[in-house]
Order: structure tokens, then C-alpha cells, then sequence
């Protein structure tokens, strides 16, 4: 009594468990918490891909909008006894519609400007980034590549400024990825344009050859780099890293040595790619620890239920408001628990948290560590 | 492009309702999209996963509000009585019964975008949050702050805080923390009439009946709760965990009948049948899983997705089991305290003819606790219907209700039970059954016999037909059984508060 499936069979057992789940992750999914609708909670959302593979609904019955509801954080799967990965199942429905001409306006958009500029930015990421590293950063060869996150460039320049200098002071020997500055791909492959995905990533790799060690302060960078760049061709001994990693095996090596100054309190957020994506809890916490002198505040959810900031999976381009409210639930705790500083080492999270509450002290750690040193 | 070939139930209700739900709510609080409509139009109620599996949305609901304020309910509730519009109060559609189909159209007000956690008194230990909170939610938040509810039923990842209070329910600690009704000391709620209905904060009192109590289990028809004010617990010292084996299950009953009697706590009794020993009882953790036991684990995995088509053999097959029922004993609190209840108990299970099997059974529970909530996908994914009912009765009727309900359910499907949320007068039990027709319509026959039958046994041994799922849809036509002339006082309580029958139609029995 199976039923036949007419469109995306290769998922078929993926919405049928989640169908026909009483919805057990629900508490984790950020869109859920938020919009609080069933139509939008993984259960909802699966529940109409469903309808859609057995020809009940078309994808523009409600199947594609709420295929746009997942942020790609990650969090379902971790309150899944299936370990259901949900975000690639929708991420095929986005391409579907990509590919019948039913894209939102939006990651059309960038999908275009993907193409034309390697980024989802424009000519001005590759300026921007010019204009804060140093010429002979760019095109050397080391065996450390820094690869700078494209929200990074375009919202905290500050922050390119300040891992340079921290590197340069640990006397590391590192090339800077540029000055055209190109993206990872992951908006290419969470808007659903797996081939423009394909296009950046070929590129990035060969540009990743000749180095050991990729480091970024992108953990969707590095997650991407780590998971989906081998099949395409990067190197086994190009080993891609979270900035936070390395900075952390600096100090423990010695090469930098913070200065204590006034100790402060500070929340840490996990970063999905970071955390759920990359399994890396520790060494930030380790290195926030040795900068900050005490241990960092934990959020009420944390570490592998950590809250997603609602900047992935191109929600702040299909559902801002949607995206602005996720944001709003970690920046919200840090305030009613009395803190005035979140640390978070994902700069998209960063860019989401300083929209929902522009007074709070929202930082990378390198920030702390350079300010420190 | 729209060319699926699912054909909604045009709205019941409508002619400019749209209008004035935005004029309350806002736009972006108001759903009649495709999405929601299907979505709203079946909770957890297994009927639900056969309408799925038949392509069906016989339900649909015609909108969906999320309400931000209790202002916006009452006018919401002005403009039900006007318009004579069903509203169905909305959680997190965890019910297993049906609770929040949407029967006769209307408005889902769905109460999740009020889940803020208002105050924490930890001097009083009290929390006071809204009811769209969700289960996991509210008890993390708490758990950051060094408490809990003490509140943990097996949905607790997608129920809410509303849905908790709206349906009487119960958590799997309940024998030391209590069910939700012990837990709530106030509430507050939009009545039919317009009023918000809030109690005062008191630990009691003794000012004319409990009217707190009344709206605890009305299953949103006879107000749309808001808030509640519910006690909290410092988190527990210290947690054991303990696992005894019985020959058979009466010398189980009777081992925790005499723990319970003997004033001892524990937060978790769990007894399980042979079945339910054997499927889900005492497993071993995966990595332990060698030689013969792996071999067995694969026959589990069998019996779990394959055997359930054939009831008799699965009969046949717990014959050769041999009388194996595994109890689950949790203590929770001082050191001190857990430390001598656990000893206590294990002498009564001793004298009972149990055999200590050490803490691992119980920590395996503890660690898997709301592993059984994702087991059913695979065999609705294959074709079964599978769902549960929990019954309670007293001792003196509990062993003859355990065999009675076996009994009429045998040969039709596969059956299993375990004895939880005990007292010291008695004690609940959960059955969990599964089966399949030849093709969906003789399922859904054969699911409809099997609850029937199953009621009636009940009935017959003389249990309540509820002990925390609550009544719905599923369980509305046994009511006039259940209640006898209550049923009447239940329906002119619901006449005088909701005089044009808004809330909830069609749910507990109390409205057609």
C-alpha cells in the first residue's frame, strides 16, 4: 500500500517519516518557534512535499512557499531519532522550481549576480577587500590560505583588518584569498543552483591547491569547503578550518598571548555551520575563555541545540520578517539575563543579531583577541 | 500552474470573515492559504495519518489566526457569537484523539505565537508563561535557571504548555511530580462570553468548587486558555535509576501496588507486558549489541515492521516468550532520600518475586525515554495504522481490565501494554496496538472495530476510558458510558458558558 510518487521519489522516505512523525523536532526548528504556524514546522513543511509527490498539490500550491521556511541551521536533525537531514530535500524543491522558471524574484537575483561576479555581492566585495589587506597578502604562496566570508567583507571590514594583524603578530605565514573576491557557493546551493554551486566551487578549488590549511571566519564557508568541496576535486591535503580553530592553537602554542584586561561577561552563540555543520563547540569556548578570563555564559539552548540567527537557506531574501524574528530569540535571552556582549563567529549571524538589537555588543572573537593583544 | 488534484472543501465559513480577522489580527496573522488549510486539518489523531495516506483532507480548516494578545481573543470571541463561526484553540496538535479537527470549519486559533515565559518566582517556586509555549521550551528555559516542571509526557517536544492544561495530561514522572492538574495552581482564559477568566495565585483554596479545575481537560470547549501559573521544582539531587524482571505481569501490579502503598515516590513505574518487554522493554544500547544479542535485535527489528500483519503469530511467538515483564523504577531528589526509596523498593519487588537486574534498564529508559514517538513512521510509511489508548482502574479491577482488552483486540492486531502512572488505589494502562487491512479501506474498517471492541472492554472492566490522552473526536461517543448523567451536568455547564456552542464544536461529547 505503498504510494507512487511522481515527483522527487528519491525523497520519498523522507517525507513519508516525517508525515507521519508527531512533529518531535518542532522545539528545535527556528522558523517554527517563530512563526508558530504547523503549515511551517518541519512536519507542515514535509507534510505539502508530500502532497507534491503524489500529485495531490503543484508546487505553487503552497508546496514552494513553504519549502522557503528552512534556514538550512540543521537543528531538526539533531531531535530526530532518524537523523532526518531536511535542508538538501528542500533545497531540491527550491531547484526544482529554479528550474521551471517559479524561482523567488530575490534568489533569482542573486543567483544572477553569482554568476556575473563569483559572489552574491557584486564588483564591490573584491574593492572592499582590496582596500583592507595588504597587496602582498593576495596570489602567495603559504601553507595557511585566509578565505574572508563575503558578509564579512561587506558588513565588518573591521574584522579583515584585525585577523592580519592577529596572524601577522602570531608570525604565521599566510596568504589572503583575493582580491577577486569569490563566494564558497553555499547561497548557489541552499537558494537551489546546485550547478552555479558547482561553477564557484571549481574555481575556489583550483585557487585552494597549494595551500594546507583553508581557514575562514565563514563557518557556512568552511562547512562547505569540508563537506562538498571533495567531490568536486579539493585536495585531501587541503584541510578547510574555522578561524577560531587556528587562533585557539596559536595561543595554546604561545604565539599569542592576550592580555587580561577587565574581566567580562559574554554570551557565546553556536554557529549551525559552526557547531551542528562542523561539530566545532569547544575551541571557541576555550579560546573566548583565555581572552576574556572567564568561561562564557551559555544561552538556554546551546552547543548542539544552539539557536540559529534565521540567516541562512536565503530567508532574509524570501521571508524577512520571518528571518528578523529568529534573530530576535538569542539577542532577547541576552538582554532579559542582564548581558550587553554576544559573541558569535559567524558574521552572518553577527549581521542578523546587530539588526535585531543595534545596541547590544555583538563581536567575532578575533575581534576580542585582537583588542587583547 | 495549480493543477493538483486535490480538491479542497470550500470554506464553511467566509463571506468577509477574512475582513474582519485582519481587522483583529493584522495580515500577517490571518491564514487561509492552501498550506494551512491542509496542515490545520488533522493533529495526531492516527484517523489523520490514514486520511494522509488516502490523499484525503476531509477537514480542512477554513483560517488560522496566531493572536498576540488576549484582547484580540476577546474580540475574536465577539465576533465568533456574532457570525456563529466555530473556533478551535490550537497548541501544537500533538492530541491523539482528534481534539482539534476541524470539524465544522471555523477558526484555528492557534496560540503559539503567545509562548512567552512571563515571570519566574523561584521564592515560590512558580513560573508563570503563556500557553503557546512549547514543552521543551519552557523546561530548558527553567532547566538554565537550575529548576523543572517535573512535567516530561513523551510529546513534550511538540506539545504545549496550553494543550498540557486544555487536555488533562500527564508526564512520564508523574507519580512523583504529579499530572498537570497537581502542577497548576492558576490559569487564565477568554470565555465564551467575552471575559478573561483569571484565578487568584493562592497554593489553595476553599471558595466554592474548583472552577481552575473545570477548565482543565474542557479541551478548548469552554474557554481558550492563555496562561498558566504552574509549580516548578529546584532540579533533583540526584537520579537512579533501577530495572526489576517479573515472571508474570500480575506479580508486577502487585510488586508496585505494594511500593506505592508503602508511601514510597518514585518519579517513574513502568511495567511492560511481555510484548512490550521484549520490543521496546530492554534493549541494549547499540554498541553492546553482540553475538546472541545482536541476533536477537535483528528478530526485534522483524517483529517491530513485519510480523504485525499476522496477530497470531505474533500471538504464538509471546507464548514462547516466556513470562518476561520488565519494571522501570526512577527516583529523583536528595541523595539521602533517593538512595533509601530505591533500597525500599527493590525489598517490596523482592518479596514480590522480582529479580534486580541493576540500574541499566532504567537509565537505558531514561536515556530513550521518547525514542517509542518516532517508531510509528515506518509502519504508516509500510501501511499499518498504529495507535494507543490509556485506561485506568483501580487494583482490585486492573488485572481483569489488562486481559479483558487483550482479549477483544485478539487476532485483529497486534497488542501490547505497560502499566504506568501508578497510585497507591491504582493504575494506568497504555496500550499500543497496530495491524493492517488487505487495502486502505478495509484498515480503516478494521481500525474502527478495533477501537470500538476496545472501548467496550474497558467499560465493561470497569476503567475510566481516559487517563491523560483526553476524549476528542475519538472517544466523544463513549461518553454518555463513561459519565452517565455527568455527561448532562457537562453539557449544561458548556450551554451556560457558550450559549452559541463557538468553542470547539463537536469535542468531548458535549456538542453534536
Amino acid at each position: 500500500m505503498k504510494q507512487k510518487l511522481v515527483e522527487l521519489p528519491e525523497y520519498g522516505h523522507e517525507t513519508a517519516t516525517c508525515t507521519f512523525c508527531p512533529k518531535m523536532c518542532r522545539f528545535a526548528c527556528p522558523v517554527d518557534r517563530v512563526e508558530g504556524s504547523e503549515a511551517s514546522s518541519p512536519w507542515g513543511k514535509m507534510t505539502m512535499l508530500r502532497h507534491l509527490q503524489t500529485g495531490e498539490v503543484s508546487l505553487d500550491q503552497g508546496v514552494l512557499a513553504s519549502a522557503y521556511k528552512c534556514t538550512g541551521c540543521m537543528a531538526c536533525k539533531q531531535a530526530c531519532l532518524h537523523g532526518q537531514e531536511l535542508p538538501p530535500v528542500f533545497e531540491a524543491v527550491r531547484a526544482l522550481a529554479a528550474s521551471r522558471g517559479l524561482a523567488h524574484p530575490k534568489l533569482a537575483e542573486k543567483d544572477e549576480a553569482m554568476r556575473l561576479w563569483g559572489n552574491p555581492v557584486g564588483p564591490k566585495l573584491s574593492e572592499e577587500l582590496a582596500r583592507r589587506v595588504p597587496p602582498s597578502r593576495f596570489l602567495r604562496p603559504a601553507p595557511v590560505l585566509v578565505f574572508f566570508g563575503c558578509t564579512t567583507v561587506k558588513r565588518f571590514p573591521n574584522v579583515l583588518e584585525e585577523t592580519v594583524r592577529v596572524l601577522e603578530a602570531a608570525g604565521l605565514d599566510f596568504a589572503v584569498a583575493g582580491p577577486e573576491k569569490l563566494c564558497s557557493g553555499l547561497p548557489s546551493l541552499s537558494h537551489g543552483y546546485p550547478e552555479r554551486f558547482r561553477e564557484v566551487a571549481l574555481r575556489n578549488i583550483a585557487l585552494f591547491a597549494n595551500h594546507a590549511r583553508i581557514v575562514s571566519d565563514c563557518p557556512g564557508a568552511v562547512s562547505t569547503f569540508a563537506r562538498k568541496y571533495p567531490e568536486l576535486g579539493l585536495p585531501a591535503h587541503s584541510k578547510p578550518e574555522h578561524l577560531s580553530v587556528l587562533l585557539l592553537e596559536l595561543v595554546r602554542a604561545g604565539r599569542l598571548s592576550p592580555r587580561l584586561g577587565r574581566v567580562r561577561r559574554a554570551f557565546y552563540h553556536d554557529a549551525c555551520h559552526l557547531g551542528r555543520y562542523l561539530g566545532v563547540y569547544d575551541q571557541p569556548r576555550e579560546l573566548l575563555e583565555r581572552v576574556l578570563g572567564r568561561k562564557v555564559e551559555e544561552l538556554a539552548f546551546h552547543r548542539e541545540m544552539g539557536l540559529c540567527s534565521g540567516g541562512g537557506g536565503g530567508l532574509p531574501l524570501t521571508n524577512p520578517e520571518l528571518a528578523a524574528g529568529i534573530a530576535r530569540l538569542p539577542v532577547e535571552e541576552v538582554r532579559a539575563r542582564g548581558g550587553d556582549l554576544l559573541v558569535s563567529a559567524c558574521p552572518s549571524a553577527r549581521r542578523r543579531f546587530q539588526k535585531a538589537d543595534p545596541d547590544l555588543e555583538i563581536v567575532d572573537p578575533v575581534s576580542l583577541l585582537a583588542a587583547a593583544l | 500552474m495549480s493543477d493538483g488534484k486535490l480538491k479542497l472543501r470550500p470554506r464553511l465559513h467566509d463571506g468577509g470573515l477574512e475582513q474582519e480577522l485582519v481587522a483583529i489580527f493584522g495580515a500577517g496573522a490571518v491564514s487561509g492559504r492552501t498550506e494551512e488549510r491542509i496542515a490545520y486539518g488533522r493533529d495526531l489523531w492516527p484517523r489523520g495519518h490514514l486520511w494522509m495516506r488516502q490523499g484525503r483532507v476531509p477537514y480542512p480548516a477554513d483560517w488560522v489566526v496566531w493572536p498576540s494578545t488576549e484582547r484580540q481573543l476577546v474580540q475574536l470571541v465577539e465576533l465568533a457569537n456574532r457570525r456563529r463561526v466555530p473556533l478551535v484553540p490550537y497548541g501544537a496538535g500533538s492530541g491523539v484523539c482528534g481534539g482539534t479537527v476541524p470539524v465544522q470549519g471555523g477558526v484555528m486559533v492557534d496560540l503559539k505565537r503567545m509562548s512567552a515565559i512571563l515571570a519566574v518566582e523561584e521564592r515560590s517556586l512558580l513560573v508563570r508563561a503563556q500557553a503557546g509555549i512549547l514543552g521543551q521550551v519552557l523546561e530548558t528555559h527553567l532547566n538554565a535557571r537550575g529548576l523543572t516542571m517535573g512535567h516530561f509526557p513523551s510529546s513534550i517536544y511538540c506539545s504545549t504548555l496550553g494543550g498540557y492544561l486544555a487536555t488533562r495530561s500527564a508526564g512520564q514522572l508523574s507519580t512523583r511530580y504529579g499530572k498537570i492538574e497537581d502542577m497548576t495552581l492558576g490559569l487564565k482564559a477568554v470565555l465564551a462570553s467575552g471575559e478573561i477568566y483569571e484565578t487568584r495565585a493562592a497554593p489553595r483554596s476553599a471558595t466554592g468548587p474548583d472552577l481552575l479545575q473545570l477548565l482543565v481537560g474542557s479541551e478548548g470547549t469552554l474557554g481558550i486558555i492563555t496562561e498558566g501559573l504552574m509549580r516548578v521544582h529546584r532540579m533533583p539531587q540526584s537520579r537512579r535509576f533501577r530495572g526489576v524482571m517479573f515472571n508474570e505481569i500480575e506479580a508486577g501490579m502487585e510488586a508496585i501496588r505494594l511500593v506505592l502503598q508503602k508511601g514510597l515516590r518514585p518519579a517513574a513505574v513502568r511495567l511492560y507486558d511481555e510484548l512490550d518487554t521484549f520490543i521496546v522493554g530492554a534493549k541494549p544500547r547499540e554498541a553492546e549489541k553482540k553475538g546472541f544479542a545482536a541476533f536477537l535485535s535483528r528478530i526485534q527489528k522483524s517483529v517491530e515492521y513485519r510480523m504485525l500483519a499476522w496477530p497470531e503469530v505474533v500471538g504464538f511467538f509471546e507464548k514462547m516468550l516466556g513470562g518476561k515483564c520488565l519494571l522501570v523504577l526512577t527516583f529523583e531528589g536528595a541523595a539521602e532520600m533517593t538512595r533509601l526509596e530505591e533500597s525500599l523498593a527493590l525489598e517490596v519487588c523482592a518479596e514480590a518475586g522480582g529479580r534486580d537486574l541493576g540500574p541499566e534498564p532504567g537509565k537505558h529508559w531514561w536515556e530513550h525515554r521518547y525514542d517509542v514517538s518516532y517508531r510509528q513512521s515506518p509502519l504508516l510509511e509500510e501501511g499499518y495504522f498504529v495507535d494507543t489508548f490509556e485506561v485506568a482502574a483501580t487494583w482490585e479491577h486492573l488485572s481483569t481490565l489488562y486481559r479483558n482488552v487483550r482479549q477483544a483486540l485478539s487476532g485483529k492486531v497486534v497488542v501490547m501494554a505497560h502499566f504506568s502512572h501508578a497510585y497507591a488505589e491504582g493504575c494506568s494502562i497504555y496500550f499500543t496496538f497496530a495491524g493492517r487491512g488487505a487495502d486502505e479501506a478495509a484498515t480503516e474498517a478494521l481500525y474502527k472495530e478495533v477501537w470500538r471492541v476496545a472501548m467496550e472492554a474497558a467499560l465493561a472492566s470497569g476503567a475510566t476510558l481516559s487517563h491523560h490522552h483526553g476524549v476528542g473526536l475519538s472517544k466523544a461517543a463513549f461518553m454518555r458510558q463513561q459519565l452517565g448523567a455527568g455527561l448532562d451536568m457537562l453539557k449544561a455547564i458548556k450551554k451556560a458558558l457558550d450559549p452559541n456552542g463557538i468553542l470547539n464544536p463537536g469535542k468531548l461529547g458535549v456538542s453534536e
